[in-house]
Order: C-alpha cells, then sequence, then structure tokens
C-alpha cells in the first residue's frame, strides 16, 4: 500500500472519529470518575416543595377541608461515608413550613365566620440516608435512589382570631424514598463550571415520596405525601 | 495710547470692589405644637382657629426703622413697588401685632400667630410671606435686593375625605373593619369606637360620643378590635368608626360600621381542645411561626456554598 492510500485511509478514520465526537465527549465528561479534578463531597443541599396535609383528625377535616397547605421545605444532609459502588451514607435534617386558613364556624349556625382560624406546622426532622448513586457515578445513567429514615419533629400553632387556642411539638416517625435526575448529564462543562466556582459537584431534580408519623399528642403528621424538588451536593 | 490708558482706567474702576452689601435672611424657627421637622406643613384649621404661634428669626437685617410684612398668593413677588401700590397692588399689608421695630439690630427674633400672617376666613391655597426692610408700615418704597425675605406657607383648612367602603366583621376573639382611603398621603388614620352600642344611623361625621381607641399609619387600610379590651360580651354590638387625617392635621368626617361579637368555634374548639405547651413548642417568639426559620436556613445554605468556593 503507497502512502497516499494509506494518508487517506487514516484521515477518513480520524474524520470518522471526530464525527462521533460530540456525543461521545458528553458521556464520557459526565461519567468520568470524580478524581482529582472534582472538589470534594461532603453535603447535599435541597430545596422541595409539595402537599401536606395533616392525618387523622377529623376536626382538620371539618375546619380546613382540603387545604392541603403547600409544604416548602429545605434539607441539608451531611454524607458521611462513600460505599464504594453503591453511595453515600448521611445524615441530616430538613426544616419546612406549612400554613392552614380557614373562617371559624359560628356557633349555632355552623356558617362560616370571617374571623380566622389557623394552623401553623414548621415540620422538622433527624434523618439517616442512604444515597445509591452507583447508576450515575458507574454507568453514566443519570439517576440517584435515596432512602430516608428518621425521627419527624413538628412545632405547631393554632389560633382563632389572633388568639393562641394551642402550640406544642408532636414527635414521629419519618421516611422518605427518592428518586433523582442529575443535571450534570444535561450540561457537563456548565456541571464542571458549577463545581470550580462554587464547589457544587452534582445537581439534580428529585421526587420525593415521605411520610410523618407524628400524631401524639396532636396529629399533625401527613402518613403519605410527596414533594418535588431541586438539590445539589457540595 | 491714551485712549487705552483711559478704558484701563474704566475697567479698573468697573472691577473694583465697593462696599458688601449683606443679604439679609429668615426662617421659620418653629411653629407651636409642631415638631421641628414638621415647619413646612401646611398649616391647617385647627391651627388657624387656635391661632397658633409662629416664631421667625431674621439675620442680617438692614438698617432701616421695621419690618414690613405683606402678603401674596402662589408665589406672587411682593417686593417690587408694583405689588405694592394702592392702584396696582397684588399683595396685602399684614398687620403685626407684636413689636417689629428693628432698632438698628441686625439679628430680630419675632413670633406671630398664624392669623397674623394668613387669612384663616379665606381660601385654601399657597402664600408667600414677605418680610421688608423698610422705613415704615405698608410701605410701597422700593426695596433693593438683598433687604427682603419671604416664606412659602400653604394653608389648608379643607379636611380629607372621610375612608369609604366601610364593612365589619364580627367574630368572638377579634372585631375587624376594613376600608378604602379616599386620598393618599395621610398622615395617619384614626380608629374609633362605641362600645355601648351601634348608634342608630351611625355617625353626624363626628367624633363626639366616640372614644379613641388606636392610630394607624395613613396607607392603612383595615384595623382590628379587641372584643375583650372595650367590655363587649358575645352577642353586643359595637360601633367602630374611622377617619382619616391629612399632613396638616385635618381630620375628615367619620365613617361608622356596626359590628358584633358573635361566639365561634375554631380548630382547637372543634376538636375538643389542643394541647398547649408554649415552652416547647415555639419556634418565634409570640404569634404564629412564621416561615423565616426557612428563609435562615437557605441563608446558611448560601453561606457554606461560598465557604467552599475554591480559589
Amino acid at each position: 500500500m503507497n502512502a497516499r492510500l494509506t494518508a487517506t485511509v487514516l484521515g477518513a478514520a480520524l474524520m470518522a472519529l471526530g464525527a462521533a465526537s460530540p456525543a461521545r465527549a458528553q458521556f464520557d465528561e459526565y461519567a468520568r470518575p470524580q478524581g482529582a479534578m472534582a472538589s470534594p463531597e461532603w453535603f447535599a443541599f435541597e430545596l422541595r416543595v409539595g402537599p401536606y396535609q395533616p392525618d387523622g383528625d377529623a376536626s382538620f377535616d371539618a375546619i380546613f377541608g382540603s387545604d392541603d397547605g403547600l409544604l416548602l421545605e429545605s434539607e441539608l444532609d451531611v454524607l458521611l461515608l462513600r460505599i464504594p459502588y453503591v453511595g453515600f451514607l448521611g445524615i441530616g435534617g430538613t426544616i419546612g413550613w406549612a400554613h392552614y386558613s380557614a373562617g371559624a364556624l359560628q356557633v349555632g349556625t355552623n356558617a362560616r365566620a370571617q374571623e380566622e382560624t389557623t394552623l401553623t406546622l414548621i415540620p422538622m426532622s433527624l434523618l439517616g440516608s442512604l444515597r445509591i448513586d452507583v447508576l450515575a457515578r458507574e454507568l453514566g445513567i443519570p439517576f440517584a435512589f435515596v432512602g430516608k429514615l428518621g425521627m419527624s419533629i413538628i412545632p405547631w400553632d393554632a389560633e382563632t382570631g389572633g388568639h393562641q387556642d394551642g402550640s406544642g411539638v408532636t414527635f414521629g416517625l419519618r421516611w422518605g424514598a427518592q428518586l433523582a435526575l442529575e443535571l450534570d448529564f444535561f450540561e457537563p462543562r456548565t456541571a464542571r463550571a458549577l463545581d470550580e466556582e462554587w464547589g457544587i459537584n452534582h445537581s439534580y431534580l428529585f421526587v420525593e415520596l415521605f411520610g410523618s408519623l407524628a400524631d401524639s399528642p396532636m396529629p399533625v403528621g401527613d402518613h403519605f405525601t410527596w414533594v418535588v424538588g431541586l438539590g445539589f451536593t457540595l | 495710547m491714551k485712549a487705552t490708558a483711559s478704558l484701563l482706567l474704566a475697567l479698573a474702576a468697573v472691577g473694583a470692589p465697593g462696599p458688601v452689601r449683606a443679604q439679609m435672611t429668615g426662617n421659620i424657627e418653629s411653629i407651636e405644637g409642631r415638631a421641628a421637622d414638621a415647619l413646612t406643613l401646611p398649616f391647617s384649621a385647627a391651627e388657624c382657629d387656635g391661632n397658633v404661634a409662629v416664631t421667625m428669626r431674621f439675620r442680617m437685617v438692614p438698617d432701616r426703622n421695621q419690618l414690613d410684612f405683606w402678603r401674596g398668593t402662589g408665589t406672587t413677588d411682593c417686593s417690587t413697588e408694583a405689588a405694592r401700590a394702592p392702584d396696582t397692588r397684588t399683595c396685602t399689608p399684614l398687620t403685626i401685632g407684636t413689636d417689629t421695630t428693628i432698632s438698628g439690630a441686625t439679628e430680630v427674633p419675632l413670633t406671630v400667630t398664624v392669623g397674623e400672617i394668613l387669612d384663616c376666613t379665606g381660601s385654601d391655597g399657597d402664600f408667600r410671606v414677605y418680610a421688608l426692610a423698610a422705613s415704615g408700615a405698608a410701605t410701597t418704597e422700593p426695596i433693593p435686593d438683598g433687604e427682603f425675605v419671604y416664606f412659602d406657607l400653604t394653608l389648608k383648612r379643607t379636611g380629607p375625605s372621610a375612608p369609604s367602603g366601610l364593612t365589619g366583621e364580627d367574630g368572638e376573639n377579634v372585631l375587624t373593619v376594613r376600608w378604602t382611603s379616599s386620598e393618599s398621603d395621610l398622615r395617619e388614620q384614626r380608629i374609633y369606637v362605641s362600645a355601648g352600642g351601634c348608634p342608630a344611623g351611625g355617625s353626624d361625621g363626628g367624633t363626639a360620643g366616640w372614644t379613641l381607641y388606636d392610630t394607624l399609619s395613613g396607607d392603612a387600610s383595615s384595623a382590628t378590635v379587641d372584643p375583650d379590651s372595650i367590655g363587649l360580651m358575645v352577642g353586643d354590638e359595637a360601633g367602630i368608626g374611622v377617619t382619616s387625617v391629612d399632613q396638616a392635621g385635618n381630620e375628615s368626617a367619620l365613617s361608622t360600621v356596626c359590628v358584633t361579637r358573635i361566639e365561634t368555634t375554631g380548630f382547637c374548639e372543634h376538636r375538643g381542645g389542643c394541647p398547649n405547651d408554649c415552652s416547647v413548642g415555639r419556634v418565634g417568639a409570640g404569634g404564629a411561626p412564621g416561615p423565616s426559620a426557612f428563609v435562615l436556613v437557605l441563608a446558611a445554605g448560601c453561606a457554606i456554598l461560598r465557604r467552599r468556593r475554591r480559589p
């Protein structure tokens, strides 16, 4: 084979590689191990929102009806231990806010008065978590699964017409199961820049099923509900 | 050469400094019943009727016999002879009861009443009050620049419109009224109550017989009354009234509404009571816990992000 033919074949092969390179490069950048270029991964921080309605209290339904509050919540986890080919073990906590209001019932007629009766919750929790991200780290499949279990701690406050009727703290079990879609897959360069600039290793959208069994002494737990949100590992 | 020298001499004569004429100045130092930062507000009907004292001070006063006061509407210039001449005058000479003789003093304090410098029986409006250093009262003599000062004053005897659309909300723990202010830039709004029952036909617009309950900011549009604080029992009716007060201090007519203390059932009462353990349950001091704790967590998260930023 003469030199001209060799050069032509080599050139065609290089062009073919070059044409395929963008998709491959994207995968490579996403799937690259978090080596020397990545910052340490110590925390997970999440912002989430979803419905929340205390279960097990007929009076809640009678007064607030189908009001599902809208729970605003944040979570901060410390990623304590990296388990190879599995993910992280961590501990953390959440704090949120939900508020319910309705007209009080007028005695005698049961008609709604304009005087407001309210229930305000600050759902908090202390959780242990297992963050399974092996698919994303090892195979380039941008999903992670998180299981959570811990204690639900819910300070609450009830008022009518601005006068406090009761307040306290209710404790119980809390669980959660999360499916997260890692966003690094879509913009690998931006993801790397976020890490270099802010120390954000990964960002993700998630949906989480969770429940709070905080029912005593005041039933303010929602046994089964969901939230969606945005999270970061740092 | 001779012409050039003459020109230079003439220029020198023009440019030579002459005797420096001091500029007379003056200011309003105080107005009876007003704070120091409220001296530029309009004069109200109450201030006119009460003939409150206005203290002025003049400085660098020229060597004349007396201070001669004139008043013009709007921005009328009373320093001109035409504005004071009997046939063409657009300004009104004022009679100041206090001694306005200068007697050679260069600094003159002077206290007058509102009625002496404004026409409290006339129309509302903006006025300019001049103090001229003159040889006599009601002078028509020319007044050189620097030998007079003036003050811009506003008379506003007409009060604001009464709040409109007043509605009342019955309740057990709180009685609420809502309204629409008819004017902007109000100084405050006053809440009155008539706890001994709701006056038939409301009010004649006056506040006689009503008790001042609260004073709110000028942009308020609702108020609450604690029925316990006015001794209202369940089933009793009370009147609540609202007035607006403009920047001058004029108070509008009273708008009123009747409300009743009714018995209601809130969340806790409906379920037969709630535990009450404030010492454990409260996140904030007083009132319902708000989203502030949530915001604090967000701030903490941002702080952590910044600290971990790579060099």
